[in-house]
């Protein structure tokens, strides 16, 4: 039985997966981002580095306690796990925390994304209005 | 650092768990701050970005997780409960197996008891309807007390209408009713045009308010509407009904009503199941007197006006009845009102209620005997829980958490459990109607109310179940648990045996009862009734001519009859033994002797031919004539017990109460029971036919052979000879079945009583039986290591449960004898109770439970002691 399950959730034609997580949880649009970020940097993803990351490459200045609250709000959902990585002098000898994307997180920005991509789908685009 | 009395600020309100990672997040961007914008601005900054974690996200944090966790709670005592039933799959299925059995029985019970509380509850304005009875101030010669003076609700409705509402009053008579060639005898109910607005039955097509009120016509029900013209609207259509009086008569339908609830005190006053209703005009076809006149019986319903008091209602009713009634009339008697709630619970000395009473009383025990099972094995089966229990205590589990995490999964053993009865019963049910010879109703049609009884009992049967296993468990301290040590394995012990001893004594008094039950009523069935009843066909559906011309009309058929070689011999009479035997009793004495002072007898009709069909014994005399003699008016038969009393003789004259002329004593017969044995033989006296100018059925003693085929040759000859009249029939044997119906039910009640129990008990000591044992362990360890062997093992946990069985015996015997002779005492004749009865049931139980203890401890008993002994 799992290994059709298993088969269903990476077959790219049959969206099983999106309509079973659809239906449990709803991502907002700024954890959809934080989500991403946890996704890109690997085992570099902390909360100033996402901050950073954010910065860089949507140009967005976001707050360092959102970015905690809602890592934390990811972990609770399971789309994200986390552990205490390695001490550096940088911080005061301060620990980071590592956020690393689980399964369940990756298969919901995907559903997410394919929705989306459905959606725009279905918006004229590029039309030349010949007058 | 300057910047610490922030960084001081955070750790104050920062969770600790929390801390190090935004401490570390926030020095590293002020690190950065300092390189980018200066000192002054980073430390703002760090201000700012500080402030901005103070906020419910990040305070709250530590309590965000307990709300996640209760769910994961139940979850996961949900999965240890279906662990622990898979492993212990044994002891599961027998917990569960008890439960299902117990509630699956008490719901059979439960529905047909349901049913019986429903009876009348559709009749409009139950709680005003009461129903006459006299109270008669003798008790010789009496009518049944549901006979009232016809006048006596009329009058009462006339002088009293503040208290007295309306009334309806009937007689019953079987008729035949036929439509062409179709004839079927139908009970009839002939009465008051108030009929249908008294007790509120659905009138599906007609005028109620003018159905009953002119001769020759009929009301009938929808049932036979169908039966006769497949079809419910049939008003205006006529059938033809077979009168005692004048003979065959047309009747209009002038009302179809609806069918009424097959239980019910009106239409099925008595069991009459009465399907068609005629006026109050047709009584003089049926000779039943007029209904306003003092001195005619009948039947009559009352409805109270509201606020009126019964009491002050029947005390009205008496002084009416002292006041208006000629003075033989009102003198003997009294009036009492009953109502029709609970009338079908009382009548017949209350036997409903009784029935009712003595099966809630077994569904109780059995019911009980289930949950002491599943307490004991609960128990017995809650060793290997006990660690768990530990664990959970340790890492932070409180007792009541403990305390509800049991108790949850008692009451879901018991929704399972209720579920799986509810299946059961839809599958049974047809089956134990049948058996029980009672109507049980499918799930489906019970109503709301019996739903939430159900959800309530099976709530109360888990918390009962759960409660002691869950406290005892949840009490048990830490270190104990952990340990695998009960902490009072004595009380526990006790409290199990008290259990278990509890149910053998229950048990075997059951098994004792039904033993004795079903002795008592093979004694019966195979007993000598006086007469013979194999082979008789009894056929209630003649015509009822009862002239001088009528009677030589069914002389004619009786000879018609003989001519078939399969009918040996053929009577003509009012009843049959054990089948509405007698009209009435009355006094008779020697003649010349005031007849008030003699003896009350049952007075009989029957012919010549009655003697052969039923194999009489005749002691003297003859049964009335010898062969080809002529009629002679005026003689009579009595049988022994009469004519001992009496001490009179063939050829004597005796008088007869309510008869002018003196009867001879033509023969004596030998005494049989022509009631059932509950009943000492009474006297009887049989007088002939056409002395007493009625008769009610033909009697055949069929020749050997082929049943069935003597049945078709009879109603052949029958549809000859009465082209009118349908063929209804019956043996003698199955009516003798009827008479003892209830104590045939009993039998099988019972009978599947003891199984049930047996079960119960059985799997309660296997449950004991490894508590102990396991309780033991180390005991029969050293015991083995210093020389026991195995058979002094076995003969050491036996001996337990033999004393404990032995005091259970010696305990019920006495109970037991006493219920068993209180039972038979309700018979006239009944078997001697002998030892043999206690000793087989009390054996037999004693060897299955030894050997099933044996079996279950010898597990143990060959175990290596090594292996027990090193096991902390």
């Amino acid at each position: 039985m799992s290994d059709f399950f298993n088969k269903l959730y990476t077959n790219p034609y049959i969206s099983l997966t999106k309509h079973i997580e659809m239906n449990k949880e709803y991502l907002g649009e700024f954890e959809e981002l934080v989500l991403t970020m946890v996704g890109i940097l690997q085992e570099e993803a902390y909360g100033n580095a996402i901050v950073n990351e954010i910065k860089d490459r949507v140009g967005r200045t976001c707050n360092l306690s959102a970015v905690h609250v809602t890592l934390y709000r990811l972990e609770d959902k399971g789309y994200v796990k986390s552990s205490m990585g390695g001490s550096t002098n940088a911080r005061g000898g301060r620990r980071k925390r590592i956020f690393t994307i689980t399964n369940a997180g990756l298969a919901m920005l995907k559903a997410m994304k394919e929705q989306q991509m459905q959606l725009w789908k279905l918006i004229p685009q590029l039309k030349i209005v010949g007058n | 650092m300057e910047q610490s009395w922030i960084i001081r600020f955070l750790r104050w309100f920062c969770p600790p768990h929390l801390l190090e990672e935004i401490e570390g997040d926030l020095l590293q961007k002020f690190e950065r701050d300092i390189k980018l914008f200066g000192e002054r601005k980073a430390k703002r900054r760090l201000l700012c970005n500080t402030l901005r974690f103070f906020r419910p996200g990040i305070l709250l944090r530590n309590k965000f997780s307990i709300e996640h966790n209760r769910a994961t709670m139940y979850k996961s005592y949900f999965k240890i409960m279906m662990r622990n039933m898979l492993r212990q799959k044994f002891y599961s299925a027998i917990t569960m197996l008890g439960l299902t059995v117990g509630i699956t029985f008490a719901l059979l019970i439960g529905i047909f008891i349901w049913g019986e509380l429903q009876v009348n509850t559709d009749l409009k304005e139950i709680d005003r309807l009461y129903l006459m009875e006299t109270n008669y101030k003798t008790d010789e010669g009496n009518q049944p007390p549901f006979f009232v003076p016809a006048l006596l609700g009329q009058a009462a409705i006339e002088q009293y209408p503040t208290l007295f509402e309306k009334y309806y009053r009937f007689r019953d008579r079987g008729i035949t009713v036929s439509k062409d060639d179709h004839h079927v005898r139908l009970q009839s109910m002939i009465g008051d045009s108030t009929f249908f607005d008294m007790f509120g039955f659905r009138v599906l097509h007609g005028d109620p308010q003018n159905a009953l009120n002119k001769p020759n016509t009929i009301v009938i029900t929808e049932k036979i509407a169908r039966q006769f013209f497949d079809r419910s609207d049939v008003t205006g259509e006529s059938l033809t009904v077979n009168t005692e009086v004048n003979g065959l008569k047309e009747h209009v339908i002038t009302a179809v009503i609806a069918d009424v609830q097959e239980k019910n005190s009106v239409t099925d006053f008595m069991n009459s199941d009465a399907q068609v209703f005629l006026p109050q005009e047709s009584r003089v076809d049926f000779n039943l007197g007029f209904q306003d006149e003092w001195n005619t019986s009948i039947i009559t319903y009352l409805k109270l006006t509201e606020g009126t008091f019964p009491g002050e209602a029947a005390a009205t009713l008496n002084k009416i009845l002292q006041k208006d009634a000629p003075q033989d009339i009102s003198s003997d008697k009294t009036i009492v009102l009953n109502p029709l709630s609970n009338y079908y619970l009382l009548t017949n000395h209350g036997a409903v209620q009784k029935l009712i009473i003595s099966l809630s009383v077994i569904v109780a025990f059995i019911l009980l005997l289930a949950i002491t099972n599943f307490v004991n094995i609960s128990i017995a089966s809650s060793f290997s829980r006990l660690k768990e229990v530990g664990v959970r205590k340790v890492i932070g589990g409180v007792k009541r958490q403990v305390l509800i995490q049991f108790l949850s999964e008692s009451l879901l053993l018991a929704i399972v459990s209720g579920t799986l009865s509810l299946l059961l019963y839809e599958i049974l049910h047809h089956y134990f109607a049948e058996v029980l010879g009672v109507s049980l109703p499918s799930l489906l049609e019970m109503d709301l109310l019996f739903w939430w009884y159900f959800l309530m009992g099976i709530v109360v049967i888990g918390l009962l179940a759960g409660l002691y296993p869950s406290f005892y468990l949840s009490s048990t301290g830490t270190i104990e648990s952990l340990k695998g040590k009960f902490n009072s394995v004595r009380g526990t012990l006790r409290f199990s045996r008290g259990l278990v001893g509890f149910q053998f004594l229950v048990a075997v008094f059951i098994l004792v009862t039904s033993v004795v039950m079903s002795r008592q009523i093979s004694y019966f069935m195979e007993a000598d009734l006086g007469y013979d009843k194999s082979q008789v066909l009894i056929v209630s559906s003649l015509p009822r001519i009862w002239t001088e011309e009528g009677m030589n009309k069914m002389e004619i058929a009786k000879r018609e009859f003989l001519t078939s070689p399969r009918i040996n011999s053929v009577s003509l009479s009012w009843g049959s033994p054990n089948f509405n035997f007698e009209p009435y009793k009355a006094n008779i004495n020697h003649a010349g002797q005031p007849v008030e002072k003699g003896i009350l007898t049952s007075m009989s009709s029957a012919d010549e031919a009655y003697v052969d069909v039923y194999g009489l014994k005749l002691l003297d005399g003859k049964f009335f004539f010898d062969e080809g003699e002529p009629f002679q008016a005026n003689r009579l038969v009595l049988n022994e017990s009469a004519q001992k009393v009496l001490g009179i003789h063939v050829g004597d004259k005796l008088d007869i109460q309510f008869s002018d002329q003196p009867f001879t004593v033509a023969g004596i017969v030998k005494d049989f029971h022509f009631e059932s044995m509950h009943e000492k033989i009474k006297p009887v006296a049989f007088l002939h036919n056409r002395d007493f100018q009625a008769y009610r059925y033909f009697s055949f003693k069929l020749n050997p052979g082929s049943l069935e085929q003597s049945v078709q040759e009879v109603e052949q000859l029958w549809k000859d000879i009465f082209p009118n009249d349908p063929f209804v029939y019956a043996f003698t044997d199955d009516r003798l079945a009827i008479t003892y119906q209830t104590e045939l039910q009993l039998r099988k009640a019972t009978t599947v009583a003891s199984v049930l129990i047996l079960i119960i008990v059985l799997t309660g000591v296997l449950g004991l039986v490894s508590l102990s044992v396991a309780k033991r362990n180390k005991e029969i360890g050293i015991r083995k290591v210093l020389g026991a062997t195995v058979s002094n093992i076995l003969l050491l946990i036996s001996r337990e449960y033999a004393f404990l069985m032995i005091i259970a015996f010696a305990l019920s015997i006495p109970v037991n004898y006493f219920f068993i002779s209180q039972w038979l005492s309700g018979f006239a004749y009944h078997m001697e109770v002998s030892g043999w009865m206690f000793i087989v049931p009390i054996l037999a139980l004693f060897c299955i439970t030894i050997i099933m203890v044996c079996a279950q401890s010898f597990k143990t008993a060959i175990s290596d002691p090594v292996k027990s002994l090193k096991h902390e």
